[in-house]
């Protein structure tokens, strides 16, 4: 006989976040259904409802499980959702503009609220199959996303790429799933620990030890790292440039949250960090820094060049998590988050003056086109130098912040030679990072350049994450 | 008062910031404003160094505010007898060099120079903070502050080849910073096993004993980074390229200030905290300073032009002073200290005299150079004058730092005393050679060039001379305060 599980006041006041998102992106969803400026009024709809969601998060305090871990919200999920708040908004105010000239959806504001939605639900959750439905709920949404630039091919192109590689790895999750269900009973986080409480590694039985490889697979797809990572420079440089955006920031965000649960609570409790799993993360952070390190190099396109500088961006929030679930719970959630954060900022930042500088009928923009930038347009060219001296990890930036505390943690839990070579990728990755400050600085500009004008709301963006990126770096937030 | 060592950390950025966004009418005198700025902290920085006392082995002027708490890094700086010296040159040195933007980059649009005066501003802030810091984290925050604002000086300022020049420099610099990130953070954690406190502090960190191959690689990973930025022998492939390419205002930050964060951190970061590392290697070190004492003397003979060999010579030299920190002598080690601020002197007025020169020729080869004594005779003196004191003829501030860094290497390892004595006739070879080359024999094709240095320069030429001078007759004035 079923019991009815009714929801308290309680479970309503933590759930008000994804239920503000659900309804502004409803909302933003009906004013799209014309043309005119309804548009606009979609844009401020949703972000309304994510500044008022934002708001709720705040007011979230503690940790609250709802049905048993089927939704949690502790502070892992109110910082990456907040985190995931940001990146929409940013990308929202990106999308703006294209939306407004017609060469995006109309439905973008709307698809974007959704997959914040499904975004949200992956960070808050305790339980596979609510991570997989939050999963699907965002990815749908970036797939549509990924292809409504309509005049460009490369947008299909990359939209059929992704959702085929997308598709498949959420196969792979779902299968990992039904294996931990056949291994566990369950399909709770919890169920893992009732049954294999101080198990070896080596020890674990091939169900579940497939199990959690299969899941690692999804994760490491979402998350952009090696040996999953070959969708990312495709995939980011065809889709437009909010969308790219908003992947970059939101969907790495909200797959780095939901690995940080998973790898704390059924990893690092269980000590299952050694072993095949401790290789396969390994590897994932040795192969993603290098290759994105190395691959970055000779790239002429500044989108492609970021889609690369996300992947070593990937080995290094790899190693927080890898050298840090087995620590106290707390540092690492300080650390992951506070660079989870600071990297959707510097992304946001670079983003910013992409959009503003990209040619229409390319969506992209070449190094070639941003010389002399600093003679031109300044500001442009000081927003872009310091999103890049932030993901090059100079100080004092936010970029500088985020990765030093990731390599004290990994060489505080014995992961020295991984932050050795982890530093020594910094050293190739900077190589592409000072290429566009190169170009902005010492070159001269090139004739006959010229900029679209009138790009408000990309300038603000821009501006204010910049600001941010230095102001985090002296005063770092969830440090 | 209290909080003084932070204030003119920070007052050179906020200086940039004013010089970058100048309304129009001041544009023009960019380098004037940002000289008034740098001076106006030099004067207030006075006060702090002033009251600082060199019998007492404390610290002083010390601010200590937590900044990383969770990390135990702490916004830690004072003065103590070390850095004192470096701190006040700092202080001195730039806002002489605004005076001289006039002279030193005489071709570049007003614009440029407010840039560059911005960045030569960002990059004090960041020599200053790297001289003052206690605090291990902070020390490297501070260290690698300055080299996007060289890297972009040069980029874009540059001569010749400065895309390669920029970036070998930058990534030979950042290889070294990395390698010292990662010994800090392994520090870092070490001491947090230690004490369970974390913290970042130089004199926490002096306490912590490791086992003795990690202390080797530790000491190896700092010390590249500090033997880079120096340069030490081996390490200093950036070094002709960067200067030759750099325009004149970096080229003299460079020489005279950057140099000096990378001998520093050796004397007060590498060879503190890692002291049985430290004993095994210094041989291995001295060796190397002594060779490239010579090295850097064979290549200045050899060069065409005079900034190429003021560059070679500013490598000889730097190298001398390393002697004297490797020598493990605490004789040496005063002397280090001592030569360190000669040194930063010298070469801004040596590379004073390239400026006045670059009026004849931009690119200062010796052929185009010639019998300009006759045109220039305050130039000629000063000139002379820096070239006995690098020369280290007695009665010259370079004299005595080189006599006891001598004496601290005979005692060290006698041969290398041998061999530096070898380096300082060379020395002495190449700088007269510099000398007749450029003021002495026939005048060039170039004909007459007049000398019209403003009063700035003139002053500037005078200060650095009785300095150069005094400091050679009076130097217990200065070893007093300087290394203790």
């Amino acid at each position: 006989m079923h019991t009815i599980t009714y929801l308290t006041p309680t479970d309503w006041h933590y759930l008000m976040p994804i239920i503000t998102m659900c309804a502004s992106s409803l909302l933003a969803l009906l004013f799209s259904a014309q043309k005119g400026r309804l548009h606009t009024l979609s844009f401020v709809f949703l972000a309304i409802g994510s500044l008022i969601a934002l708001r709720q998060i705040y007011f979230c305090h503690g940790a609250h499980s709802i049905m048993n871990g089927l939704l949690q919200f502790d502070p892992l999920s109110q910082r990456f959702s907040t985190i995931i708040l940001i990146a929409l908004i940013g990308s929202a105010a990106l999308s703006w503009d294209a939306v407004r000239r017609e060469r995006l959806l109309n439905e973008n504001f709307a698809l974007l609220g959704f997959a914040a939605v499904g975004m949200m639900l992956m960070v808050s959750t305790r339980d596979l199959f609510m991570l997989y439905v939050g999963l699907e709920i965002s990815s749908l949404s970036i797939y549509c996303l990924v292809g409504s630039s309509r005049h460009k091919p490369a947008s299909a192109e990359a939209a059929l790429k992704y959702f085929i590689l997308g598709g498949a790895a959420s196969a792979f999750f779902l299968f990992g799933t039904s294996l931990y269900y056949g291994a566990t009973g369950s399909t709770a986080f919890s169920g893992f620990g009732a049954l294999w409480e101080n198990i070896q590694a080596d020890d674990l039985p091939l169900l579940p030890r497939f199990a959690i490889l299969f899941l690692l697979a999804g994760f490491l797809f979402k998350l952009g790292s090696f040996p999953l990572h070959f969708w990312i420079p495709d995939v980011y440089t065809g889709a437009p440039i909010s969308v790219s955006a908003f992947m970059i920031s939101g969907v790495k965000a909200a797959a780095v949250g939901a690995l940080l649960r998973f790898a704390t609570e059924i990893l690092g409790t269980h000590r299952l960090l050694t072993g095949v799993f401790g290789h396969v993360l390994a590897l994932g952070v040795l192969g993603s820094l290098l290759i994105g390190a190395f691959l970055g190099l000779k790239q002429s396109s500044v989108k492609r060049l970021l889609a690369y500088s996300t992947i070593v961006h990937s080995g290094f929030i790899l190693l927080g998590i890898f050298g840090g679930a087995l620590a106290t719970s707390i540092r690492v959630l300080d650390v992951v988050s506070s660079y989870a954060l600071f990297y959707v900022v510097m992304n946001l930042a670079a983003f910013a003056v992409i959009s503003i500088l990209a040619k229409p009928d390319t969506d992209d923009l070449q190094l070639s086109e941003i010389a002399g930038l600093a003679k031109s347009r300044p500001e442009l060219a000081f927003m872009f130098a310091v999103a890049m001296i932030s993901m090059a990890g100079l100080p004092q930036t936010a970029g500088f912040v985020a990765k030093f505390q990731v390599l004290a943690l990994g060489i505080a839990h014995g992961h020295a030679v991984l932050a050795a070579i982890a530093l020594a990728a910094n050293v190739l990755a900077i190589v592409y990072y000072l290429r566009p400050i190169y170009h902005m600085y010492a070159l001269p500009t090139p004739e006959g350049a010229e900029y679209e004008k009138g790009m408000p709301l990309a300038l603000l963006v821009g501006a204010v994450t910049a600001v941010f990126v230095l102001v985090l770096g002296i005063f770092p937030l969830w440090v | 008062m209290d909080h003084l060592s932070a204030w003119i950390i920070f007052a050179p950025i906020f200086g940039a910031l004013i010089v970058w966004f100048l309304p129009d009418a001041l544009a023009r005198h960019s380098h004037l404003v940002a000289a008034a700025i740098s001076g106006f902290i030099a004067c207030v920085g006075a006060f702090a160094l002033c009251e600082f006392n060199p019998s007492v082995s404390d610290l002083q002027s010390v601010v200590d505010w937590p900044w990383l708490d969770s990390w135990g890094v702490h916004f830690y700086v004072g003065l103590d007898s070390e850095n004192i010296g470096l701190v006040a040159m700092t202080l001195i040195l730039t806002p002489l060099l605004f005076l001289c933007a006039p002279i030193l980059q005489p071709r570049a649009e007003p614009s440029e120079i407010a840039m560059s005066c911005g960045f030569l501003l960002l990059m004090e802030s960041g020599a200053l903070g790297t001289f003052l810091s206690q605090d291990l984290f902070l020390f490297y925050v501070f260290w690698e502050l300055i080299l996007i604002p060289a890297y972009l000086m040069l980029g874009m300022y540059g001569t010749g080849e400065r895309a390669r020049s920029g970036l070998v420099f930058f990534l030979y610099t950042f290889v070294g910073s990395l390698a010292m990130l990662f010994s800090i953070l392994y520090l870092m954690a070490a001491q947090t096993d230690l004490t369970g406190v974390p913290s970042s502090a130089l004199s926490d960190l002096a306490e912590i004993r490791m086992n003795g191959k990690a202390e080797v690689w530790l000491f190896w990973a700092i010390g590249l980074a500090f033997f880079v930025k120096a340069p030490l022998f081996p390490f200093h492939g950036w070094l002709r390229g960067a200067y030759k390419d750099a325009p004149l205002m970096l080229t003299i930050y460079m020489a005279a200030i950057m140099s000096k964060m990378g001998a520093y951190g050796i004397g007060k970061v590498l060879l503190p905290l890692f002291p049985n590392a430290a004993m095994q290697y210094a041989p291995v070190l001295l060796w190397a300073s002594a060779i490239g004492l010579v090295y850097g003397a064979l290549l200045a003979y050899n060069q065409k032009d005079l900034k190429s060999l003021l560059a070679c010579a500013s490598l000889s030299h730097i190298n001398a002073l390393l002697m004297g920190l490797f020598s493990l002598k605490a004789m040496g080690h005063s002397a280090a200290l001592f030569q360190m601020l000669s040194h930063g002197f010298l070469i801004f007025g040596l590379f004073l005299v390239c400026g006045v020169l670059q009026k004849r020729d931009e690119s200062l080869a010796w052929e185009n150079l010639g019998g300009l004594a006759k045109f220039l005779p305050m130039t000629a003196i000063s000139f002379f004058v820096f070239s006995l004191g690098s020369m280290g003829l007695p009665g010259t501030n370079g004299f005595v730092g080189e006599f006891l860094i001598l004496l601290a290497s005979f005692d060290a390892a006698p041969w290398t005393g041998v061999i530096a004595a070898f380096g300082v006739v060379l020395s002495a070879a190449y700088m007269l050679r510099a000398y007749q080359l450029s003021m002495l024999g026939p005048v060039s094709a170039h004909g007459e060039i007049s000398e019209q240095l403003g009063y700035s320069v003139k002053a500037i030429f005078i200060m650095l001379i009785l300095f150069t001078i005094g400091f050679g007759i009076f130097p217990q004035t200065l070893l007093r305060v300087v290394g203790g």
